[in-house]
């Protein structure tokens, strides 16, 4: 009987934030609490991604957006924030960029934010408290699905 | 305070906090009060808008915070520094959050706003013209009180 | 002078005095006094003694109706005021006031009075309980009524009055400060003590004391059992706890306020489980005003108020006005949504501050009858700085008329007790 062990290669398994290329995904965070930007930042880096950016309003996004544009691979977007808020801030970088690649990161589930922002552009909408588990699944399923 | 706001923010909260700290949480007795004398230590409010006016408050004391702090950032805190801030205002917008979402299914259009968090020992909350509705929450890391206080619009 | 002759004769009362009725015997003695023109009566078993004085230790944080502390030869008591107690007009105090010192168990309380007269005894059996139209007190404080020679005495259960002041106390004082704040001032009181221990004893105030002092040992056997409150049988308003029959349903119809854009704002208080909210959703429908009707309706109650909501009801026992609005669905006939939109049930305490978006009408039915100080004076604060004139007011059926009596002019309606604002 053969068990794991007896089979070489099949315990290692790369990491979700690396592309098939090699290399880290790059991810620009925005949230207006530093703590979710950690949380976030942690369970993405956990997996080999990298965190380019951090922003923590909505204008302070769209900015770094622009300023970044092509070293970002994703956004994660929280949706409360001060000055501008992330739904807005969607609709400009969608705007600005419509290849885009945006998840929002809200704790509001309300049903007319999640059909607003998809049908603005958003890829992907995750409810707060964060699941380490949930997040990396959606994550990686908006850059691999494109 | 409209009955119908207050069985969502007491679920929300309970949910939220056993979800998020991982350990027993009890909800003590509701209660109404007409002035707010906070615990003392640190408070989060987190503002409602859109058919109705109000804040929700997430009140306990310093020992309590740190205590929540550590459990959610998975390190043990031993300063009221900006993390633990941090950490405890946004347990505040998870409770609002879900509460809000859950009330938008009701049919009730609430908005939130950013949260502001204050720190201190003899804080004393007036809200002109509402009572607070107390919801008290015992956990083996401490207690914590929730307090809604919301005024519907003309 | 013939005056204090006859108090004098009355007060050395003599057990085997003559009787007009055979049977009548006199087994319960009470201190009477005068309050805003009322006489009443308070078992003298619970009198110690009484007293006249003006210097009271003030403090903080107390309810209005303390008006100090003072020095009983070293014993600290609170003094309140029983016209702001009651809620009546206070009265300009000029010179010592009349106190009674009263005690129950560890408990002493010095209660001011108008004035004090004399100790009268009656026949237990003779004491009626009492009808809510009688008092301008609140029927909780009322033990019965009983009249004696001409005079009509609403004798108050002191019991309720230790005990609401106690829980007012407590409910101000919030935090433990308050404990200490007395404990703070009657530091202070020595100094002040002398005021109140000049007890201007007038001759009928010796005899008072006289008997107060000597009553329990003398009464102990004929007094009737203090131990249990008798229930005083309180009337309560047509079909309450009920949806209302067509003839209440009109009656309101009539008397609702015919506004005619906006909104139509209701205060509804101690809706309980929603009966009355309901009834009084249909009736306001019935009257066909042109604004959009809001009832809200207000409980402290938090068990019965979550079931109003999802209030249901046997349609078999709806009167046909109110069966026009039930609806059939999967949990039981309820409301229709016309009525259920109409309608906000609040969890609320009425002692706190709210504030309404507007006030066109306040239906308090047996209500305010069972409202503890604070909350009442909250309700009549409420209802002054909210009421325009105009604003229709309903009590409960039996309820007497607003404290500021000035301000409401009755209306006669259908067996209703309804007051529109001047």
């Amino acid at each position: 009987m053969k068990s794991n062990s007896d089979i070489p290669g099949i315990a290692t398994k790369t990491p979700e934030g690396i592309r098939s290329g090699g290399g880290a995904y790059r991810v620009l965070v925005v949230d207006d609490s530093m703590f979710v930007a950690k949380q976030i930042g942690q369970i993405l880096t956990s997996e080999g991604f990298e965190i380019i950016a951090t922003a923590g309003d909505g204008e302070e996004a769209v900015r770094k957006y622009k300023e970044l544009q092509d070293k970002i691979d994703l956004v994660t977007m929280d949706i409360t924030m001060p000055k501008m808020d992330g739904v807005t801030a969607l609709e400009k970088i969608m705007e600005f960029d419509p290849n885009a690649k945006v998840v929002m990161i809200s704790a509001l589930g309300r049903q007319d934010l999640v059909k607003k922002s998809l049908l603005l552009g958003a890829k992907n909408y995750i409810v707060k408290p964060l699941d380490r588990k949930k997040v990396l699944e959606r994550v990686v399923s908006v850059l691999k699905n494109g | 305070m409209r009955i119908d706001y207050i069985n969502p923010f007491v679920e929300s909260a309970f949910s939220v906090m056993a979800e998020v700290l991982g350990c027993e949480v009890k909800r003590g007795e509701i209660y109404l009060k007409g002035s707010t004398q906070t615990i003392g230590g640190i408070a989060t409010i987190v503002g409602l808008a859109g058919s109705v006016e109000g804040r929700v408050l997430l009140d306990m004391d310093n020992k309590t915070a740190l205590n929540i702090a550590s459990a959610m950032n998975g390190e043990k805190l031993t300063e009221i520094d900006d993390l633990v801030k941090a950490t405890i205002t946004e347990l505040a917008n998870m409770i609002t959050g879900h509460a809000v979402t859950r009330l938008h299914d009701l049919g009730f259009k609430f908005d939130l706003t950013p949260p502001a968090v204050i720190t201190g020992e003899n804080m004393r909350i007036h809200d002109i013209g509402v009572e607070a509705l107390i919801v008290p929450m015992e956990m083996p890391i401490g207690m914590v009180e929730i307090n809604v206080a919301i005024k519907e619009r003309g | 002078m013939a005056d204090t002759q006859q108090q004098e004769e009355e007060l050395n009362f003599n057990f085997s005095a003559i009787d007009s009725e055979a049977l009548a015997k006199i087994d319960y003695k009470m201190v009477t006094f005068n309050l805003a023109g009322k006489d009443y009566g308070i078992d003298i078993m619970t009198i110690r003694e009484i007293a006249r004085g003006d210097r009271f230790t003030y403090v903080p944080n107390a309810p209005d109706f303390v008006r100090g502390v003072y020095n009983l030869r070293g014993e600290i008591i609170s003094i309140i005021d029983l016209r702001r107690f009651f809620g009546l007009e206070p009265q300009e105090s000029s010179g010592p006031e009349n106190i009674l010192i009263s005690r129950i168990g560890d408990n002493t309380l010095g209660i001011i009075v108008d004035s004090i007269d004399k100790v009268v005894g009656i026949d237990s059996r003779a004491i009626q309980p009492s009808h809510p139209l009688f008092a301008d007190v609140n029927v909780r404080y009322i033990y019965g009524i009983v009249e004696k020679d001409d005079r009509l005495y609403i004798i108050l259960d002191i019991n309720k009055i230790f005990g609401d002041h106690h829980d007012a106390e407590n409910l101000s004082a919030g935090e433990p400060s308050a404990a200490s704040s007395f404990q703070a001032e009657t530091q202070a009181a020595p100094a002040d003590a002398p005021a109140l221990a000049e007890v201007q004893a007038a001759p009928a105030a010796e005899k008072i004391q006289a008997e107060a002092q000597t009553a329990p040992a003398a009464e102990k056997k004929e007094a009737p059992d203090k131990a249990q409150t008798p229930e005083t049988p309180y009337v309560y308003s047509r079909r309450t706890g009920q949806l209302w029959d067509d003839e209440l349903v009109k009656a309101f119809s009539a008397i609702v306020p015919p506004k005619k854009s906006g909104y139509l704002h209701i205060w509804n208080p101690g809706c309980g489980k929603g009966y009355e909210s309901y009834s009084l959703a249909c009736a306001v429908l019935e009257a066909g005003i042109q604004a959009v009707p809001k009832i809200y309706a207000q409980d402290n109650d938090f068990a019965a108020l979550s079931a109003a909501p999802g209030l249901s009801f046997n349609p078999d026992e709806a009167d046909s006005i109110i069966k026009k609005h039930l609806v059939e669905s999967p949990s039981g006939w309820r409301m229709s949504s016309e009525v259920k939109n109409m309608v906000i049930f609040e969890y609320r305490d009425l002692a706190n501050k709210h504030v309404f978006p507007g006030l066109d009408m306040v239906v308090a039915r047996d209500v305010v009858s069972f409202l503890k100080p604070e909350a009442r004076d909250n309700f009549y604060a409420e209802l002054k700085e909210m009421a325009q004139p105009g604003v229709i007011l309903v009590l409960g059926d039996h309820e007497k008329r607003p404290m500021d009596e000035n301000a409401w002019q009755p209306l006669t309606a259908n067996g209703l007790s309804v007051y529109k604002k001047i």
